[in-house]
């Protein structure tokens, strides 16, 4: 995965993310590694990371790593977590990193697609890991891209990229 | 005798009448509520106050206990020390209550179920089950019936994404508590999410947000719930499907 970050403030700049406090570590072309350094208001009684919070950060890794390499192309797109499925596999503690990634030729179909105006479907596989590399959870993130539907009379076309989990189709 | 938490309980007549006197009227939060069966306020400071509906005759205070660990373990302690259960009632199929009195004729009863099933305030003082994830959220338990229990959330400015929708990851929260809470009505005390699948279907767009649990499945080790969330200020539009299911801590289901 390439290590560019230009861009990646259409990832921290979103209030949730910020609330998350996930950042981007590594942002490229079909794949992009989300950290997250879990404080207080994160944590479940036991010191472990609230299952919901790892919800959070799987779908911003899931939906990133799609983003992250049509950054272009999203701007004048539409972008929505359709579904998301998660398993949990062991406590999670500590500093965690999400990696979300596509095979280079599904990445490939789903730009081509966007560039010629067609809406993608695209099923995104992330891991969650601590520090010691033992996965903590694994999940499937579906992200729809779609073009912008035109504007309705009175109604201002938004130019800032729409990046968004949990909106539905 | 092992007793972890427990509240003041008062026989009230009506519950939303009593409910709207504690929260408007003395500033108490209202944790959880079941129905008209039974409803937790926190007044701060680990002083909990839970209500109940009062029956012909019955209007004292009593104070309850609560014995998680072992239930009846706890009952016959009791006796051990010479303290007689005067009777012992159920509630719900799950609900265990052991009524006897202090020296001085007080009303206390022992239970197997926790004042606040969601573990939320319980052990606050303690930071034991002190969910401050929740309490920054500012998540509303109620319950709807007897096998569901719903969690709403105000859609504030802060929890929507660019396009002003309620983030995804809010929505996987509510669905998460609701359902957990849901799972923690069959008695058991702690859970763990072990795997979650959420189908989103419309935007969260006004609010208040409300996921409803349903409890599908429940084991010796596990339970399975569904959960629904919906837009209240959208004519309850049906925003999210989830299924979720979660393993049960608690030591006696094991």
């Amino acid at each position: 995965m390439g290590v560019t970050l230009a861009g990646a403030e259409q990832f921290t700049e979103v209030e949730w993310v910020k609330f998350l406090g996930a950042v981007p570590l590594e942002v490229g072309t079909g794949g992009v590694i989300m950290g997250l350094d879990p404080r207080p208001v994160h944590l479940n009684h036991n010191e472990t990371v609230n299952a919901a919070v790892l919800f959070g950060l799987v779908e911003v890794a899931g939906a990133g790593a799609l983003v992250a390499g049509m950054l272009e192309e999203a701007a004048s797109s539409y972008i929505v977590v359709k579904r998301a499925s998660i398993e949990y596999d062991a406590p999670a503690r500590g500093e965690l990193k999400a990696t979300g990634s596509l095979a280079p030729e599904i990445f490939g179909d789903a730009l081509a697609a966007v560039r010629g105006g067609e809406p993608v479907e695209v099923p995104i596989p992330v891991e969650v890991r601590d520090s010691k590399g033992q996965l903590v959870c694994h999940a499937e993130v579906t992200v729809i891209v779609r073009p912008r539907r035109p504007s309705r009379l009175g109604e201002p076309e938004i130019s800032e990229p729409e990046l968004e989990t949990g909106g539905g189709s | 005798m092992a007793v972890s938490g427990g509240c003041a309980t008062l026989p009230v007549a009506n519950f939303d009448r009593s409910i709207r006197f504690y929260t408007e009227a003395l500033g108490l939060t209202l944790v959880i509520r079941f129905g008209d069966e039974w409803a937790c306020l926190d007044a701060g400071n680990g002083m909990l106050v839970g209500l109940i509906p009062r029956s012909e005759g019955d209007s004292q205070m009593s104070l309850g206990l609560c014995a998680l660990d072992d239930f009846e373990a706890a009952v016959n302690a009791l006796g051990q020390q010479g303290v007689a259960v005067e009777r012992q009632t159920e509630a719900g199929g799950s609900v265990s209550l052991a009524h006897f009195s202090d020296p001085d004729g007080h009303a206390l009863y022992l239970t197997n179920f926790p004042a606040d099933p969601t573990g939320r305030f319980a052990g606050q003082g303690s930071d034991e089950g002190y969910r401050p994830f929740f309490e920054h959220l500012g998540l509303r338990w109620n319950m709807v019936d007897a096998s569901r229990v719903s969690v709403e959330i105000d859609l504030r400015d802060d929890l929507r994404g660019p396009a002003g929708s309620l983030q995804g990851g809010v929505i996987a929260t509510l669905v998460d508590v609701a359902a957990a809470s849901t799972a923690a009505l069959t008695g058991t005390s702690f859970v763990a999410t072990t795997d979650m699948t959420i189908h989103y279907l419309a935007p969260g767009k006004v609010g208040p947000v409300r996921a409803v649990g349903e409890l599908l499945r429940s084991g010796a080790r596990g339970f399975t719930v569904e959960a629904r969330v919906y837009d209240s200020g959208m004519d309850n539009r049906l925003m999210a499907v989830a299924l979720a299911a979660f393993a049960s801590l608690d030591p006696a289901r094991s």
